[in-house]
């Protein structure tokens, strides 16, 4: 920690690195991600089919027992476009947004990206739910999350 | 609930106090509440602490600020969800009957590190966190999710912010913001489509301590006086994901406060006097009234909630204690006549995840 005294304030900034567990579920997904294949975690005794996958189900407090493959087309839930320049976030403007994808219960958060946002309510009225989108993915995907993107479909 | 607030100290709030280190902020707090209470430290026989070592900037929280909230060699609880949560957790330790007298102390310095950095780590590793989420974003979803629902707009949520600030400009407690023009909430740039700089509550510092007793405690006490009854809690987590249904649906917050109606006897919030809620936006203070499906007390947030002051992670707790003041005749300009049970709602989490709140009654 790097400390140094100044108007009466102490500045501090932790640097700290973590190596966080996958677990086999996360780490399935990951690898879907790398064949271009984005894989939902099923509970049978509920129907709910999670992604992001779940090693377990919420709503059954059972461990999830299969995988569905979801569709490259989807709905959005719920939009907004950023606007604002947070530290550590891209610059603005950008939009993201939580689709729910064919064949799954569940609603994923990625960016959406072809869209002009210059005009922010305009944008904004192009991203209400229920608008259809479809995944786009990355030439070279690396089994991370922003191997894909969604685009209006 | 045979639980009873004895006494309570609310700091007074800024947007930043630099005047103070965190631990003299809580000990001036705790010991102010003490003395309203008029017992001495060596009476109280727990500790109930809430705190958020995120916002603290410190992970030792615990162990650096129990002794400034009294709680040296004391039995002490530590709790990291909420202030509101604190209070839960001191009414179910007095009412287990093994505890008879205790101090909860909720503090909040969000001033001290960029609040929406300190959010950033919420996100857990896999999915969002290269997306990038913050308060002011998942609030954002929250407002398109809930406007989508409800019906309404960032035209209304001008309106609920400036009624808001009418309300919090009445608080003598407040941090005294003024009442904005309607065109500076308005036209305010956009953080997050729909929700603008000017929808949210200004974030302050700030801490409250309540002294708590038991029935049995008051009985051996004539000479203590009550201030008010707890008379129900209740608290609920949502799922993290943030589907339409999580986002608009509000179940937690309509589950959170049938349980601590149905605690009070209570149908529903209509026979409340006051709910003080904690709406963070604008279209936070729509979506919350809009859940109450015209089950509403006559006075909603009276004391401007957030607007007047927002110690962000106590906000509920101040809530309570507006409560508390409203309950024993002491809320002074914005007194409500005649009132007689009162609620206090706080949340947390990305898009208030989870609920609290807490029914209070005159005694």
């Amino acid at each position: 920690m790097s400390t140094a005294i100044d108007d009466n304030v102490i500045h501090g900034e932790w640097h700290v690195r973590y190596n966080y567990s996958v677990g086999k579920v996360a780490g399935q997904f990951f690898d879907g991600l790398k064949q271009k294949r984005i894989l939902a975690s099923h509970c049978a005794a509920s129907g709910i089919a999670y992604l992001p996958p779940r090693a377990y189900c919420e709503r059954a407090f059972e461990p999830c027992d299969g995988w569905v493959e979801a569709g490259h087309q989807g709905v959005i839930e719920a939009a907004t476009i950023v606007t604002a320049q947070f530290e550590h976030l891209p610059p603005p403007p950008y939009a993201i947004a939580y689709v729910r994808l064919d064949n799954v219960s569940t609603a994923l958060v990625n960016f959406v990206r072809g869209m002009e946002l210059s005009d922010v309510p305009a944008a904004a009225a192009r991203l209400k739910p229920g608008t259809k989108v479809k995944v786009v993915f990355k030439d070279t995907p690396e089994g991370r999350i922003t191997d894909f993107h969604y685009e209006l479909a | 609930m045979d639980v009873f607030v004895i006494g309570q100290a609310v700091h007074m709030p800024a947007a930043r106090i630099g005047e103070k280190r965190l631990e003299e902020l809580v000990f001036d707090t705790a010991h102010a509440a003490l003395a309203d209470a008029g017992v001495r430290r060596g009476q109280i026989d727990h500790v109930t602490i809430a705190g958020c070592d995120e916002l603290d900037g410190r992970s030792i929280s615990s162990m650096l600020l129990a002794a400034p909230a009294g709680a040296q060699l004391r039995d002490e609880m530590k709790c990291t969800d909420s202030g509101l949560t604190g209070l839960c957790l001191e009414a179910m330790r007095l009412e287990s009957g093994i505890f008879e007298l205790g101090l909860l102390v909720s503090w909040s310095k969000p001033s001290t590190a960029p609040l929406e950095d300190v959010m950033r780590m919420r996100c857990e590793p896999f999915y969002t966190r290269p997306i990038g989420l913050n308060m002011a974003i998942t609030d954002a979803l929250f407002a398109q999710a809930v406007g989508e629902k409800y019906g309404f707009d960032e035209f209304d949520a001008d309106e609920a912010v400036l009624e808001a600030y009418r309300r919090a400009d009445r608080n003598p407690r407040g941090i005294g913001h003024g009442v904005p023009a309607m065109e500076d909430i308005a036209l305010s740039p956009y953080l997050a489509a729909p929700l603008r700089r000017e929808h949210q509550a200004p974030i302050t510092d700030g801490a409250v301590a309540m002294v708590l007793a038991s029935a049995e405690w008051l009985k051996r006490n004539p000479n203590a006086r009550a201030l008010a009854q707890v008379a129900g809690i209740g608290w609920r987590n949502e799922q993290y994901d943030l589907g339409s249904d999580r986002l608009a649906g509000l179940t937690g917050f309509r589950a959170t406060l049938d349980d601590a109606l149905m605690m009070a006897g209570l149908k529903n919030a209509a026979g409340l006097d006051l709910l003080e809620l904690e709406s963070q936006t604008g279209f936070h203070e729509l979506a919350f009234r809009a859940a109450l499906n015209g089950n509403a007390p006559k006075d909603i947030s009276t004391s401007g909630g957030a607007f007047a002051q927002n110690p962000y992670f106590c906000t509920g707790l101040v809530n309570a204690a507006e409560a508390v003041l409203q309950l024993s005749n002491n809320a002074g300009p914005i007194q409500i006549p005649r009132i007689k049970r009162a609620a206090a709602h706080g949340s947390h989490g990305f898009a208030q995840q989870g609920n609290v709140a807490v029914v209070l009654e005159r005694v």
